[in-house]
């Protein structure tokens, strides 16, 4: 009777022990996370301020302002974002309350930023008296579809002399001249 | 009355005696036990490094941060482990001047005050060679997570990795 007890528990403890010795659990990963909220940086030079001065003869000297540029270097979003062109007539700095017939006061023109978008972002004044207003226009938001780093480069054109109903001399009132121009990016939600 | 305890000493007397007795036979019975080698592990929540940049797209380092498996555990002195770990990478594309890449660095120790650090590096979501050693039997276990520096500024997006730990339970 006793060994037919041992040989009946060996077998047992043999199944027993040898399995689960060599196997181990299956591997665990342990997960973490963080996030990156999308963001955009233009650096502290913008807005900036699109400067001329007008002599005594009325003229604009369009030459000298076409040539002018503004570079917002390293401007950066880390997701895809939108750039939006806004600004200001460019306008007497004390603006007088009334303008001689056949005067103004009010240059629109046409500012194009380059640089970032497929398509370049820009914007033209729409200032319909020739005592001109304060208003910032807003150009037509154009897509950057990847996170971008880049140098943006503003430019300026099609600068008009917003006449009088009388006039045809579009002639301007002389002194100093500034229009504002904005670029905004906005990373996309 | 004084005869009567002077028999009952004489029958005593005679039952504590059995060498004196016929040789008998003699068996013993043993009475085995066993404690399976064992091993449970049994994870944690996602570690969450929280934010990674700041309010200017600039790295803002989180510093390491820890899983705890209270329930992990080996019953073997001889029981090993291996540790792998990814970095923190997010599937959002980087552009140039961009990376999608948080580099990590992993290690795990027991309550009992053993530690092994993966010395090995990951290659964004390709887990690291990994690294293993003796970690001894054990009850409860502390994975650490440690963020570096990217090479460049990150891309927008959720990033996750992981870290691995393999248990071989051996005496």
């Amino acid at each position: 009777m006793p060994r037919k007890i041992i040989i009946a528990v060996l077998p047992a403890l043999a199944w027993v022990g040898v399995t689960p010795a060599h196997a181990g659990p299956s591997p665990m990963s342990y997960r973490v996370i963080g996030q990156v909220r999308p963001s955009c940086s233009l650096g502290a030079n913008a807005p900036f301020q699109l400067s001329t001065t007008v002599g005594k003869n009325g003229k604009l000297d369009t030459s000298q302002l076409q040539g002018v540029t503004f570079t917002l270097a390293n401007a950066v979003c880390s997701a895809p974002s939108t750039i939006v062109v806004r600004a200001t007539s460019l306008r007497l700095n004390t603006p007088q309350a009334n303008v001689p017939n056949g005067q103004s006061q009010t240059v629109n023109f046409t500012a194009t930023a380059t640089g970032w978008s497929t398509t370049a972002a820009s914007v033209t004044t729409l200032d319909a008296s020739p005592l001109g207003t304060l208003t910032a226009y807003s150009g037509t938001p154009r897509a950057q579809n990847s996170a971008k780093l880049a140098n943006i480069t503003v430019g300026f054109n099609n600068f008009a002399v917003v006449a009088g109903s009388n006039g045809s001399g579009q002639k301007l009132l002389d002194g100093a001249y500034s229009a504002t121009v904005t670029i905004s990016l906005t990373p996309s939600s | 009355m004084k005869k009567l305890p002077i028999a009952a000493v004489g029958l005593a007397a005679m039952a504590s005696t059995p060498a004196m007795a016929a040789a008998g036979t003699s068996q013993t019975y043993t009475f085995n036990g066993h404690v399976d080698a064992l091993c449970s592990i049994s994870g944690a929540a996602a570690v969450d490094f929280g934010a990674l940049t700041d309010g200017s797209g600039n790295y803002a380092n989180p510093g390491a941060k820890t899983a705890t498996d209270t329930g992990a555990n080996c019953n073997q002195a001889g029981t090993t482990a291996t540790i792998k770990h990814t970095d923190l990478t997010t599937s959002n594309p980087a552009t140039t001047g961009f990376t999608n890449i948080v580099p990590l660095s992993a290690s795990l120790s027991t309550d009992q005050g053993v530690t092994i650090a993966d010395t090995t590096n990951a290659s964004g979501s390709t887990a690291s060679t990994g690294t293993g050693g003796t970690i001894k039997a054990f009850t409860g276990l502390t994975v650490t997570a440690t963020p570096g520096t990217p090479t460049a500024r990150l891309v927008a997006g959720s990033y996750s990795g992981t870290v691995t730990v393999t248990l071989t339970p051996s005496a």
